[in-house]
């Protein structure tokens, strides 16, 4: 699975989850050894199936997934003799936006595909994951407001 | 490894997405690498057809999808058929290592879903006009590689190369930018590198 020192560990299965039963004392000590190591991936990315990528010590891995597999924040893909890989899923920075009536929902949900964003829903409010400068994609909503108004929330809110 | 790895090619209609494939399909012969293609095409299999008659693949390793809309919509939106037609291909074809899915021409603001590939590319043309990376669509700075063709046409449409392909650069923020001029083959091997490195993992073949 190491292959030479020049060449990608290749990560292809993902073998449990950080907070599975089984898995989290054992990362917990290896962790304590110094023996865990991280992938960071931005939300927008986890979807791929195939990526390169360093961990957080600058080890090459390329993963490679079956096509039904789906990364997630924890996901365990190597664990070894005094090395185990974790996928640490970046949730990203939002716009958290609460419209002020069902039509102003509507309104604003169907501007908001047209842009092509990626939204969440959270009970009634929207949340627009951001792929850029906060300030541009409300300034793309400024005449929206005129008529879908909706209340600009805080992240904690 | 797992099945086989997805990649998407998009861009504008005539930058050259096919006759990339056309130079890529030549490369893959040689070294003996598992392909598939997917077509998307407006209303007819015109892309298909034409790879088929090229002859670097068996035409039932060449399929045609029908956006019957904006060709975004079906790699993009709902890229439902494509992904099945991709499953319908890696059944088929057990030891397929690589399905290219080629978008129709569309738009700056194409992209590719992940759902449906693990990396795509987006093939611009300097007769296209060498203001294309300066408008900072997301097909040009969201792809994973992009992909600046006919090189060889700069003199004659009045473009400045290096200053394009330097302004492509400068959007992209260090992320790849490969010139090529798929007529005559050029850049087609660094595209091919690049791929075997960031998604397919393999060595070529010695």
């Amino acid at each position: 699975m190491t292959g030479r020192a020049s060449e990608p560990l290749l990560l292809t299965g993902i073998l449990g989850h950080a907070r599975d039963a089984g898995l989290h004392e054992r990362l917990h000590a290896m962790e304590h050894r110094g023996e865990v190591e991280v992938i960071a991936i931005p939300a927008a990315e986890a979807a791929r199936r195939r990526l390169r990528a360093l961990t957080d010590r600058g080890r090459d891995c390329a993963i490679a997934l079956d096509r039904p597999a789906r990364l997630s924040d924890g996901a365990v893909l190597h664990l070894s003799e005094g090395l185990a890989i974790v996928a640490r899923i970046d949730s990203g920075p939002r716009l958290r936006l609460r419209p002020a009536s069902v039509e102003a929902a509507l309104r604003l949900g169907h501007c908001c595909g047209n842009l092509h964003w990626k939204v969440n829903f959270a009970g009634d409010v929207l949340e627009v994951v951001l792929d850029g400068p906060r300030e541009a994609c409300l300034e793309r909503l400024r005449d929206v407001a005129a008529y879908a108004p909706f209340e600009v929330l805080g992240d904690g809110a | 490894m797992s099945g086989a790895a997805r990649i998407g090619i998009g861009g504008p209609v005539g930058s050259g997405k096919t006759a990339l494939i056309e130079r890529m399909l030549e490369a893959f012969a040689a070294d003996g690498t598992e392909v598939a293609v997917i077509t998307n095409d407006l209303a007819t299999d015109e892309d298909a057809e034409r790879l088929r008659r090229g002859g670097r693949l068996a035409p039932e390793r060449i399929l045609a999808v029908q956006a019957g809309a904006c060709p975004h919509t079906v790699i993009r939106e709902d890229p439902t058929l494509n992904m099945a037609a991709a499953d319908r291909l890696e059944r088929q074809f057990p030891g397929l290592e690589l399905i290219l899915i080629e978008s129709g021409g569309d738009n700056l603001a194409s992209t590719f879903s992940l759902d449906l590939v693990d990396y795509w590319l987006f093939v611009i043309d300097v007769a296209g006009g060498d203001d294309i990376p300066r408008k900072r669509g997301p097909g040009v700075l969201q792809c994973d590689l992009l992909v600046i063709n006919k090189t060889d046409l700069a003199p004659h449409v009045g473009v400045d190369f290096p200053a394009m392909l330097a302004t492509a650069q400068a959007a992209r923020e260090g992320r790849p930018v490969i010139a090529s001029d798929c007529r005559r083959g050029a850049g087609v091997a660094e595209v091919i590198a690049r791929l075997r490195r960031d998604v397919l993992f393999t060595a070529v073949a010695p």
